[in-house]
């Protein structure tokens, strides 16, 4: 019995933990959003350039292989069907629904969340955080709210970039393996692709990229311990954005699909 | 060096504890315009937590803190951060931004708080490198600059406003005496030429002995002895004694009981030489 108390309290303890932790994002959230006003340009063109240029051949090659396993992994379904036609369809309506903001998403929590939270935690643990408060700097304006514009802006960008490279990679295993003509399949995938798609993906993208910043951001301001303490920052950073990141996914799906199909 | 004016800062029952154990447990202490103050202690004591509680870092579990007649702890963001243009911080390790110049490190302060032109900021850069010595180092990273430049370049980016008052966090720590030396005459000279009060928090005696007008001792978060460095020299409470002749007696060490009741070799007089004389 006192074992099965304690077991409980210890599932107590950990919910009001992350329940915190969870608060505390929000209310970084709304912080960064109250900086708004003295927005200035400059540093989130220098996180677009930081984090953006140097994304982009990895977010196309792996969202041009995402889409080349779509088509592999269906084309025989599809050859079973007589439906091998569909390929252009499936790849295109899974590239911009679903995967492209997705595994953009995935690739820049690597890419800018780790990065970011090993910057701040640095900052942190080397006493710059609390430097840049007692000379009355806002380390939330100065710090969080360029990176958060910045890696949304290219959360979206990036992502139009995966749109495209993963309906390639659906063509390359469509013309070149399962012989569709070309000029049929990019008309099945340009007409497959509807208005909302492309938008509701750019929606995800920003939704994932305020994701990655701030929990990025908030494991960095929260570091300490030295080494140590910037390398559990960073750690907790990409495993907590990964698993933010695809519970959101599948909020975004339930919401999208429910708005369509109705109550 | 006192001043009649109103105390620039004034603490009153400031407590401050982690964990259950209160590290600040009733700090009260007022320090007078145009005064160098030194709190010393050793290691442990609560002299950083103290800093941190006066720069508004940590928020104390009770007691008052007054900056500029100010309760720091009643003033609107805002206004927060109008006290704190008023002063500046030296930290124990410089705390520069890594990823600027230390000429961008001094710059920051008056492009964020200033309207001054691109071309005044400039000259102002120089000029406050050039009263800490650092000219040759504005394009330089902090990861290009030695220790004690780097601990330069902080002090240079803490008066960049001009500050009323100074707060310095251990400013000689990890430095070989030749540049101890050369921190010691900048926190004198800067106290002297643009009449900035100052608090050093240290446990470097020497130093301490050399810059301070006034000097504070605090043991187990509190505040044992305040004086003049003359009257804390001979200030006859145990712990007071032990620190100033040292070596302190190790908490976590296993001495033979013969040996911690070995007399310190170094006199008195080591530590500053006479009452008026802190020139080093």
């Amino acid at each position: 019995m006192e074992f099965v108390l304690r077991f409980l309290g210890a599932i107590g303890r950990f919910g009001a933990a992350k329940a915190e932790e969870l608060g505390q994002m929000g209310l970084l959230v709304q912080k960064t959003a109250k900086s708004l006003p003295r927005l200035r340009a400059e540093p989130v063109a220098l996180q677009m350039i930081r984090f953006g240029i140097r994304a982009i051949p990895m977010v196309a090659i792996v969202n041009l292989f995402v889409g080349m396993i779509v088509a592999v992994s269906m084309s025989e379904m599809l050859i079973s069907l007589n439906a091998v036609q569909r390929t252009a369809q499936i790849v295109s309506v899974a590239v911009t629904r679903e995967l492209a903001p997705l595994m953009t998403g995935l690739v820049m929590t690597g890419f800018a969340g780790a990065a970011i939270a090993a910057e701040i935690a640095t900052m942190t643990v080397n006493e710059e955080i609390l430097a840049l408060e007692a000379g009355a700097l806002s380390p939330i304006r100065f710090l969080v709210l360029p990176r958060m514009l910045g890696v949304i802006a290219v959360m979206m960008c990036l992502t139009l970039i995966a749109d495209f490279t993963g309906m390639a990679g659906g063509y390359v295993v469509g013309v070149h393996m399962l012989d569709i003509s070309p000029l049929n399949y990019i008309q099945i995938n340009n007409d497959s692709v509807k208005w909302p798609d492309i938008p509701k993906g750019l929606v995800k993208a920003a939704t994932f990229g305020l994701i990655i910043t701030i929990v990025a951001c908030r494991q960095g301001l929260k570091a300490n311990g030295g080494a140590l303490g910037v390398g559990i920052a960073t750690t907790r950073a990409v495993v907590l954005s990964i698993f933010i990141i695809i519970f959101a996914n599948l909020c975004f799906a339930i919401l999208f699909n429910w708005t369509m199909a109705g109550p | 060096m006192l001043s009649p004016d109103p105390p620039v800062l004034e603490i009153a029952g400031l407590v401050k504890g982690f964990g259950g154990r209160n590290v600040l447990d009733g700090v009260n202490l007022t320090v007078y315009r145009g005064e160098t103050l030194a709190i010393m202690g050793e290691s442990g004591c609560g002299k950083s937590t103290l800093l941190r509680c006066i720069i508004g870092a940590l928020h104390p579990d009770a007691g008052s803190i007054r900056i500029f007649g100010k309760d720091l702890w009643s003033l609107s963001p805002k206004e927060l951060d109008g006290v704190r243009r008023r002063f500046g911080v030296l930290f124990q390790s410089g705390a520069l931004f890594s990823s600027m110049t230390v000429g961008e490190n001094v710059a920051l302060p008056l492009k964020e708080h200033t309207d001054l032109s691109p071309e005044m900021i400039d000259l102002m850069i120089k000029v406050k490198l050039e009263l800490v010595g650092l000219r040759e180092a504005e394009h330089l990273l902090p990861a290009q600059i030695s220790g004690g430049m780097a601990k330069r370049a902080a002090l240079a980016r803490a008066i960049a406003l001009d500050p009323e008052l100074l707060f310095y966090d251990e400013p000689t720590s990890g430095l070989d005496p030749i540049m101890t030396g050369i921190i010691d005459g900048l926190i004198m000279d800067l106290s002297r030429t643009m009449n900035v009060t100052s608090v050093v928090v240290t446990h470097d005696l020497k130093s301490a002995f050399r810059v301070a007008d006034r000097m504070v001792v605090i043991n187990n978060g509190r505040i044992v002895t305040a004086g003049k460095p003359h009257e804390i020299r001979s200030c006859p409470d145990p712990f007071v004694r032990r620190f100033i002749l040292g070596p302190v007696e190790a908490k976590t060490a296993v001495f033979p009981k013969s040996a911690m009741e070995k007399p310190l070799a170094l006199p008195v007089e080591h530590y500053g030489g006479s009452e008026d004389d802190k020139s080093g």
